[in-house]
């Protein structure tokens, strides 16, 4: 008996369509709800304190090279991505001749930014970035320092905000 | 206008020019409300997914259909190997051309249709009927076996679904005892009590998946499932060619849409003529911007339908067809007899 | 005078794409052949005015009938028919034949009927649709029904032909399917 009733119960269920009535009214719910598109151009998402984007070498605030060509970047890369040559300065300190990212080999993992001992190599939030010809994709010790002036602020802010956390 | 084209024309020349210039009355709105139903249906399938749709060209996005169609133009047309060039460059031409002939008969007021003919059902149904040879012929002259699949596909589909559509029909003409369409519309006059969405509910429902299978679209387009067979009987066809399907495609929704509502819902009539303070109230409203009003609805329905239920499958598209919607409508044709029989009111009357 | 064109117009069509679809050797040509025959005879009916019989003749032929066929011919991809020309003389008396045959009955069916300004029905009383219905189920109720019960042998038949009962192959139970619940296929349980 009770059977016989579900069955009816179902058959009506059927013929008034009513499962598809219930998704259409899903949908037309949805219509009106507030839309979650970000035009980009005009809008980007917000990035996180720690995303990790371009590669940038930090200067002190004197102007000088934090870099003491270490070499602890070149080791810890998974992806090999630093080449690094170094030679004595007038100075007497070691300094790079060298330091070259290749941007197509990083997989902006930020190890080297966490082995660096002097904060010298850093990602920035940059992440809308291209190259237009062969070998661009090097990133060399001349243009990793220019990001690093451009974003110094931006730098400076993202560490204070992470207390130190990477 | 008549008078003006009478000063060059004379006799049947005239007659000529005169039915040319009427269709060139549907055919530039029509084509014009097809590209418009473009941008509806990425809108509201955007507002529906939550995204906004197309927004850049044109304030709104209006001019996208535009930049769609020049974009297609200007697209070159590849013939495929060991293609018959003939046929494949005449399919999209064949899916076009009923589609858009199929609006002769279609009233859109009180004596506006092009050719008031005795047969008109018959004649839109011999039309879409024949809509399913562009498609066939798409599939087999482009030499793909993809094409042929949904060729294959959306010619059993549309065989299997016109015989549910002309049994619903079926129940229209005894409805209205008539196979013209204006006559079918003047036998439901009065206020949205008296049109026949309401004798013949499920026969209506019929009428509108059946008319939803016919056009393949979601969730009845197999015929162009693209998980499975890439694009269906259009995937070797490219810039004009292709605009041209989506030209038809997209025509024989609008005209499934305005069928609908000639057939169901008292096509030019008001809803509420009869009724005290609202006929007054409305009575500005021209016929036509209420046939355009209804058909306008039922658009909104098919992109609604599409944004919410997933494809069926080929099986289930043919169980549904025969086993389903057939026996439903003959059912409901014998029911319908009977409350013909008996004069049921308001709808069946002396 | 322009119907008059039209008319030598759907003729030409009808004949010359009748022989194109007897010797064109693709099959698929060939039915589309058929069809563009089908058309064109039926607009040699509308300008008849039997406006009804011509649009049920594209309803059912060129809508159901050359759908099917080509559907078939499509599938079972059949690239050209064996050339004709060696067998054509055997056949050519028998068809000589069949077409002398039809040909006569035609002459008979003809003769006594008027064909020249003769109108079928009047226009004014009644339409084309309704007569044929009156003439459909008073004069010819019996061999219409008969006619019907025709057809539904031949739907049994070929069903009956080609039915494979459901044992041996996995079918599924639509009913079943659709009476279940979330409920019996998932139970949430606590961890």
């Amino acid at each position: 008996m009770k059977g016989m009733f579900k069955y009816m119960l179902f058959c009506v269920k059927c013929f008034t369509l009513w499962e598809l009535l219930k998704g259409l009214f899903i949908t037309l719910k949805y219509l009106f709800k507030p839309k979650i598109t970000i035009q980009y151009p005009e809008a980007k998402t917000p990035i996180s304190d720690r995303f990790r984007g371009l590669l940038a070498l930090r200067r002190y605030e004197d102007g000088s090279e934090r870099c003491i060509a270490c070499k602890l970047c070149e080791y810890v890369c998974p992806a090999r991505a630093i080449v690094i040559e170094s030679k004595q300065s007038e100075d007497g300190s070691r300094r790079t001749t060298k330091y070259d990212i290749d941007m197509f080999k990083c997989i902006n993992c930020g190890l080297c930014e966490e082995a660096c001992p002097v904060d010298a190599v850093v990602v920035t939030p940059v992440q809308h970035y291209h190259m237009q010809e062969r070998g661009e994709n090097i990133m060399t010790k001349e243009k990793l320092l220019k990001v690093g002036d451009m974003y110094e602020h931006d730098l400076q802010k993202r560490i204070s905000n992470n207390n130190g956390d990477r | 206008m008549y008078d003006i084209l009478s000063n060059f024309f004379t006799g049947d020349l005239l007659h000529v020019v005169w039915i040319g210039f009427l269709s060139g009355c549907i055919i530039i709105p029509l084509l014009l409300s097809v590209a418009y139903l473009s941008y509806a249906e990425r809108k509201v399938i955007g507002y529906i997914q939550g995204r906004i749709g197309p927004n850049r060209v044109g304030i709104y996005g209006l001019l996208q259909p535009f930049a769609d169609l020049f974009k297609l133009v200007g697209k070159e047309i590849i013939n495929p190997t060991r293609s018959n060039t003939f046929l494949f460059i005449v399919a999209p031409v064949l899916t076009l051309a009923p589609a858009i002939i199929a609006w002769a008969v279609i009233p859109f007021d009180l004596g506006m249709a092009l050719a008031d003919i005795n047969a008109g059902v018959l004649f839109i149904f011999a039309m879409s009927s024949f809509g399913v040879y562009g498609v066939l012929i798409a599939g087999w002259a482009s030499n793909s076996k993809y094409a042929l699949l949904g060729a294959m596909r959306s010619a059993a589909q549309t065989i299997s679904y016109e015989i549910a559509m002309g049994f619903s029909l079926v129940g229209v003409l005894m409805a209205s005892g008539s196979m013209n369409l204006q006559k079918i519309v003047l036998a439901q006059d009065g206020c949205l009590i008296n049109w026949f969405v309401w004798p013949l509910m499920p026969l209506f429902l019929v009428f509108w998946i059946a008319g939803i299978a016919e056009t393949n679209r979601a969730p009845f387009d197999v015929a162009e499932g693209e998980s499975e067979i890439v694009a269906g009987f259009h995937v070797e066809y490219s810039g004009t060619a292709f605009a041209v399907f989506f030209l038809a495609e997209y025509a024989n929704m609008i005209l499934i849409g305005v069928l609908t509502s000639i057939f169901f819902l008292g096509g030019w009539l008001s809803p509420f003529k009869g009724l005290p303070i609202l006929e007054d109230l409305f009575i500005f409203v021209p016929g036509t911007i209420w046939l355009f009003v209804k058909t306008g609805l039922f658009l909104f329905v098919y992109l609604w339908i599409r944004a919410t239920f997933p494809r069926y499958r080929y099986d289930q598209i043919m169980r549904l067809g025969w086993k389903v919607l057939i026996p439903t409508t003959l059912v409901w044709i014998i029911v319908l007899g009977f409350m013909i029989k008996f004069e049921i009111s308001p709808w069946f009357r002396v | 005078m322009l119907l008059n064109y039209l008319f030598f117009i759907f003729a030409s069509i009808t004949v010359g794409c009748s022989l194109m679809m007897i010797l064109t050797k693709n099959p698929v040509k060939c039915a589309l052949f058929l069809v563009v025959t089908f058309i064109s005879s039926a607009g040699v009916w509308l300008l008849a005015g039997a406006e009804f019989l011509a649009l049920v003749l594209i309803l059912v032929y060129v809508g159901a009938v050359m759908t099917m066929f080509l559907f078939v011919v499509m599938m079972i991809n059949i690239d050209q028919v064996e050339s004709f020309k060696p067998k054509i003389w055997r056949y050519f008396l028998v068809s000589m034949t069949m077409i002398g045959g039809i040909a006569y009955c035609m002459y008979l069916a003809i003769k006594e009927t008027q064909l020249v300004g003769r109108t079928v029905l009047d226009r004014e009383v009644i339409d084309n649709v309704s007569a044929i219905g009156m003439k459909l189920y008073t004069e010819f109720g019996y061999s219409f029904v008969i006619s019907g019960i025709l057809l539904l042998t031949a739907i049994v038949a070929s069903i009956a032909l080609v039915y494979r009962a459901p044992q041996n192959r996995k079918v599924q139970n639509v009913k079943e399917q659709m009476q279940t619940k979330k409920s019996d296929r998932l139970k949430l349980i606590d961890l």
